[in-house]
């Protein structure tokens, strides 16, 4: 099947938020903290600049509540009265000149009496530096299954070992951009975004108004990554307050140092495993402490840090588990949503500390995995036991043979024997993703999905959820054409437009297939029952269809379907217990790098992954999804350092932030085991964000087999490596 | 903190078609001039409103800047040459194939396509705090923020810094070096002819130029005598990742054997000084000896004694001891 939206892209024909052309419309800037922390002492406007030319907007203006609705009303629109980070939202300008409002930017200053910040999370505040309750820990998350204590006193060996992620800039392609207008008494907004309806909710609070007068439009949004899960909340209230005191419309486009600079990125996090194992590595006790960065408001610090526990022990089974996490504030810009939502983090650490304990056992890493997976009937941290006909093991022996990963190592014997400079290592990680919203998350969220017919015989399928490149569009229209066995051109996706679309959830959490994807299959069926023959389908359902407009005139034919737990889930939110997701992708992946001992630069040779994801829906698609989350995987394994100076990333330009080009990655090898899941559509589980979980840890491992170094600490940006072997 | 940047601000653009006719040009506007080769450079700074000239003077349509002839066993390069010319050139290939190397290792095909050899040499330093709009010395300020107590300067000097510690970010400029390259220099008021290991300024000269063009001078062409025409070169630049991306240290070396010793050598190593810099103690190490491990290892020891390292750019001297020793004893199969 055709990319639906394909060929407009690649003909440039896409208009992205910032190519839609404005009428008479103004541009948008923001004056932002120059300082981590302090209150607002004074907002000067510069003499020199002719303000009556401009919207000015404070946190004065604002018609609701001055925060961010979000999970803590702890955020401000626009700063008031103190700042807590550098590049704070204080005020807003707008003009009809784009060069005269960036200009006008420096104009304004925001004069700050300082108070000391806190900047490293690692360590614990002083007593001047609470911000947030007694202790600055925006949540405190408990995992415990067995005895820990008494486990790790009985075990023959207890294995420490401390690891550390870096954070990661997004590098979206498009920057968030935003439009607001004024449709009579609705104010409307239209941007780059990945949930629709959490701007929606976003709005109604800030601007104090009925639902009913807010109107949420999603436009073509290039790349997400999770960068545009919350943050685009905050842009399209900045930008509805302008359009609204200056009653005409506003854009408002960030460029790449200030998307950079000013937006969310994934959690730092400093993890610390003590392992109690036996003398053959079966894992008796695994105690986990986690602490995440969650800068200085806490936005969805608290549910990036619960999916970061839940994976915190990996794919293995121990009756013995402490996790024991925090997010804490400091005052850096906040960091949100991100690919893997904490799990890429905790499973660096877990994956890293698998191959310590192999190397102080001196076990085979591939050995020490095969012996501790999850077997059919055991339980993750949280008590849930897993029966979804996954063989975990097959997973880990088809990326062992496609990978060769036994000969490479003899390969790499007689390379780094015959070689002065260079070194090749090959390293494995084993890892798992749990699909869509955690706990009871798809409950609460309780989404809808509508199909309605057209009297031409066309069906619309009409949601929130989005496309940002990833092919929601494609495989929507697959699930629709193939449940009513119509071609694909007879399928239209609707605009995401809060207006139209009901509340299918957001766009993130791996769940658009699996949850919204069966919704619609039930909509669809929902729809042909109407006509009083489930069975039709193909030409005699459009016939059917286009029969029925003609006798029902003015009437709206339709079908819908809201989300239902699947039967015998139970998950207990307070002792943290039960059934976390409703299904686990499960994956291996080897790698293989070279290392040149006298730059320290590693190169990686090869990567194989290997997934099991339930059923593949559309080949093509998922395999770019893999590709792409390994790509990003090893960026942020190698080469993405955030520089911070004051809590604020300093080298925000893409000559100063790598990302990887096509010339750093090798071809990505994958492969796909199928289990289908009886609950996901087409029996598919999520696929966005396990791709990510798996290859930092096996590039640190490879790194490891190559120079017998033991990197702990990502980034492996050549320096790191280089103060950890001193031989070069 | 000035995140959000300004929109290019308007300019006079010329576009002559003879040298002459530029060179007027220059002349008539000096200081508010500013010649315009593949602007990959130039459009950074007007963009970010950093720099502010008065006329662009367009270099693209002055045919007679453009192309490669050889010239008594040695080659001239016109200076509005492309990168990829440069770089595929039969003639460059073939006895000077240092540069050609050097040339392929900028950025990406695109830049390379776009980006000429003259704009290549003559481009600014990468200092991101003085292309951030920062009012450092090199701008014409009294600080610099590389050298201050908490500053990022990991991709700054170990070696020569005066004030200013940023480096060079030329990739062809090592290699001009190590060939003897000759740099063609006019003005309407005549021409001079400079050897490329002077073309490059040092900060304790001029902090806020680059190379030692005049507001009123243009870099006309490029000539390389046949002294190294296919000497034994050695090209290897280390960056963060394989393409888009600027050099943290680079070396290229040309060199004469005769009788298993080296008779002559140059080695110039970038990204470690304010300009390329021949590396004379390691030069005159190697010279008279066997071009093997230990010599290369005590000719890179030499060149790193006088390292003075910042906070965070310890790492470039252990990095520039290896490329040297690497480029003497060549690179491994
Ligand atoms: C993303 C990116 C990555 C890059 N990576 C690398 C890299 O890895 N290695 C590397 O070496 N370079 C790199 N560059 C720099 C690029 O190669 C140079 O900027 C480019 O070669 C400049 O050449 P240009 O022809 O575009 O010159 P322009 O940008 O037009 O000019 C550059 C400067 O030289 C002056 N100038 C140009 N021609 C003349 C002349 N004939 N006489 C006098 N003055 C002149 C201009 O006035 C200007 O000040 C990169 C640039 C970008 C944008
Ligand atoms: S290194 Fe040079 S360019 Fe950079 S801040 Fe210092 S003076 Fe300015």
């Amino acid at each position: 099947m055709e990319r639906r939206e394909g060929i407009s892209k690649l003909l440039g024909r896409e208009l992205y938020i910032d190519d839609v052309p404005m009428d008479r419309g103004l541009w948008g800037a923001t004056v932002r903290s120059p300082s981590p922390r302090g209150r607002i002492r004074e907002v000067r406007f510069s003499p020199d600049v002719n303000w009556d030319e401009f919207v000015v907007v404070d946190h004065r203006d604002i018609p609701g509540e001055n925060h961010v609705w979000l999970i803590e009303s702890d955020q401000p629109v626009l700063a008031a009265d103190s700042v807590r980070h550098v590049h704070e939202p204080v005020v807003l300008l707008a003009h009809h000149s784009r060069e005269m409002v960036h200009r006008a930017v420096r104009s304004v200053e925001v004069i700050v009496d300082p108070a000391p910040p806190v900047l490293d999370f690692r360590l614990p505040p002083g007593a001047d530096g609470i911000q947030h309750g007694t202790d600055n820990v925006f949540s405190h998350i408990v995992i415990r299954k067995g005895d820990v204590d008494a486990a790790l006193a009985d075990a023959p060996v207890v294995i420490e070992g401390t690891y550390e992620t870096g954070a990661q800039e997004h590098v979206y392609l498009e920057n968030q951009g935003m439009v607001a207008w004024i449709d009579g008494d609705v104010v409307v907004v239209k941007g780059s975004l990945q949930c629709p309806y959490y701007v929606h909710a976003a709005l109604t609070h800030g601007l104090g108004r009925a639902e009913d007068r807010v109107r949420v439009i999603q436009s073509p949004t290039g790349g997400g990554f999770g960068g545009k899960e919350e943050y685009p909340s905050v842009l399209a209230l900045h930008v509805a307050l302008l359009a609204l005191k200056a009653g005409a419309p506003v854009k408002m486009i960030y460029d790449r140092p200030e998307d950079m600079a000013a937006t969310t990125k994934r959690h730092p996090a400093w993890i610390r495993h003590r392992t109690g194992v036996d003398l053959d590595g079966r894992l008796l006790a695994q105690a986990v402490e986690v602490v995440f960065d969650g800068g200085a408001y806490v936005t969805l610090s608290p549910v990036v840090l619960s999916r970061g526990l839940i994976h915190a022990g990996g794919p293995y089974a121990c009756d013995n588990v402490r996790i024991d996490g925090r997010a804490v504030l400091t005052n850096s810009v906040p960091f949100g949503a991100f690919r893997g939502f904490g799990a890429p983090q905790t499973i660096f650490a877990v994956e890293r500390q698998m191959d310590k304990i192999a190397e102080e056992l001196g076990m085979d890493p591939v050995e020490l995995r095969r012996m501790n997976l999850i077997r059919e009937g055991q339980s993750t941290a949280t008590g849930q036991i897993i029966r979804d006909g996954a063989d975990r093991l097959e997973v880990l022996d088809r990326a062992l043979d496609l990978s060769a990963y036994r000969e490479k190592q003899e390969e790499h014997a007689r390379f780094n024997a015959a070689h002065e400079d260079l070194r090749r290592g090959v390293g494995l990680s084993t890892y798992f993703h749990g699909a869509g919203f955690t706990g009871g998350g798809e409950v609460h969220l309780s989404s809808v999905a509508k199909v309605e017919a057209r009297p031409d015989g066309r069906i619309e399928v009409l949601t929130s959820n989005i496309e940002m490149g990833q092919g929601t569009l494609t495989i929507f229209t697959q699930i629709a054409s193939e449940s009513l066995g119509l071609e694909p051109d007879d399928v239209v996706i609707a605009e995401a437009d809060t207006f139209r679309v009901p509340n299918s959830g957001p766009t993130v959490a791996s769940r658009t297939v699996m949850v919204v994807g069966r919704l619609i299959e039930k909509a669809c069926a929902d729809l042909v029952a109407k006509l009083g023959d489930s069975d039709l389908r193909g030409p005699d359902l459009k016939q059917a269809i286009v029969d029925w407009y003609r006798k029902h005139s003015g009437g709206v034919l339709d079908g819908a379907a809201r989300y239902e737990p699947p039967p015998g889930t139970s998950w207990d939110e307070d002792s943290y217990r039960g059934d976390a997701y409703g299904a686990f992708a499960w994956g291996a992946c080897v790698v293989e790098v070279e290392v040149d001992l006298r730059t320290l630069g590693t190169r990686v040779l090869d990567v194989v992954a290997v997934q099991e994801v339930g059923k593949v829906l559309n080949e093509l698609l998922a395999r770019g999804q893999i590709q792409g989350g390994v790509v990003q995987a090893i960026g942020w394994a190698l080469m993405e350092e955030c520089v911070w100076s004051d809590g604020a990333m300093v080298n925000n330009q893409l000559t100063n932030y790598m990302i990887p080009t096509s010339d750093d990655v090798p071809p990505i090898r994958v492969d796909f085991l199928e289990a289908p899941y009886a609950h996901g559509t087409g029996g598919a589980k999520g696929i966005g964000e396990l791709p990510v979980d798996g290859p930092a840890p096996a590039v640190a491992a490879a790194i490891e087999a190559a120079t017998g170094t033991h990197p702990r600490v990502i980034p492996v940006t050549p320096e790191r490596l280089m103060e950890l072997y001193d031989g070069a | 903190m000035a995140v959000i940047r300004d929109m290019m601000p308007a300019f006079e653009l010329f576009r002559p078609v003879s040298v002459d006719d530029a060179l007027q040009l220059m002349a008539r506007h000096g200081e508010a001039a500013w010649a315009l080769a593949g602007g990959l450079d130039t459009f950074d700074w007007l963009k970010d409103r950093i720099k502010r000239p008065e006329a662009v003077i367009d270099l693209g349509a002055i045919s007679e800047m453009r192309g490669i002839t050889a010239d008594r066993g040695g080659l001239t390069i016109g200076a509005m040459t492309t990168l990829t010319e440069v770089a595929t050139s039969p003639e460059v290939v073939e006895s000077f194939s240092l540069l050609s190397m050097a040339a392929f290792h900028v950025a990406t095909p695109q830049i390379r396509n776009q980006g000429t050899i003259g704009g290549n040499v003559a481009q600014d330093t990468r200092c991101w705090y003085y292309r951030g709009g920062w009012p450092c010395y090199r701008a014409g300020g009294n600080i610099c923020y590389a050298a201050a107590p908490k500053a990022m300067n990991r991709e700054h000097c170990i070696l020569g810094a005066k004030r200013c510690v940023a480096v060079n970010p030329s990739d062809t400029a090592p290699a001009l070096i190590a060939l003897d390259a000759q740099m063609v220099i006019r003005s309407a008021g005549g021409e001079r002819v400079v050897a490329a290991e002077d073309f490059f300024m040092s900060p304790a000269v001029d902090i806020t130029r680059m190379t030692v063009l005049e507001p009123d001078e243009l870099l006309t062409e490029i000539r390389i005598p046949e002294t190294w025409s296919r000497a034994r070169f050695y090209f290897e630049k280390v960056r963060d990742r394989q393409s888009w991306d600027f050099s943290l240290v680079t070396v290229a070396s040309a060199m004469r054997m005769s009788g298993g010793r080296v008779q002559d050598a140059r080695i110039v190593v970038n990204g470690v000084a304010p300009r390329p810099v021949r590396v004379t103690e390691a030069e005159s190490v190697l010279i008279g000896s066997p071009a093997n491990e230990s010599i290369g290892l005590a000719a890179g020891e030499a060149a790193i004694r006088r390292a003075k390292p910042l906070r965070h750019n310890d790492f470039k001297r252990p990095l520039m001891r290896n490329l040297i020793r690497r480029a003497i004893r060549g690179q491994e199969a």
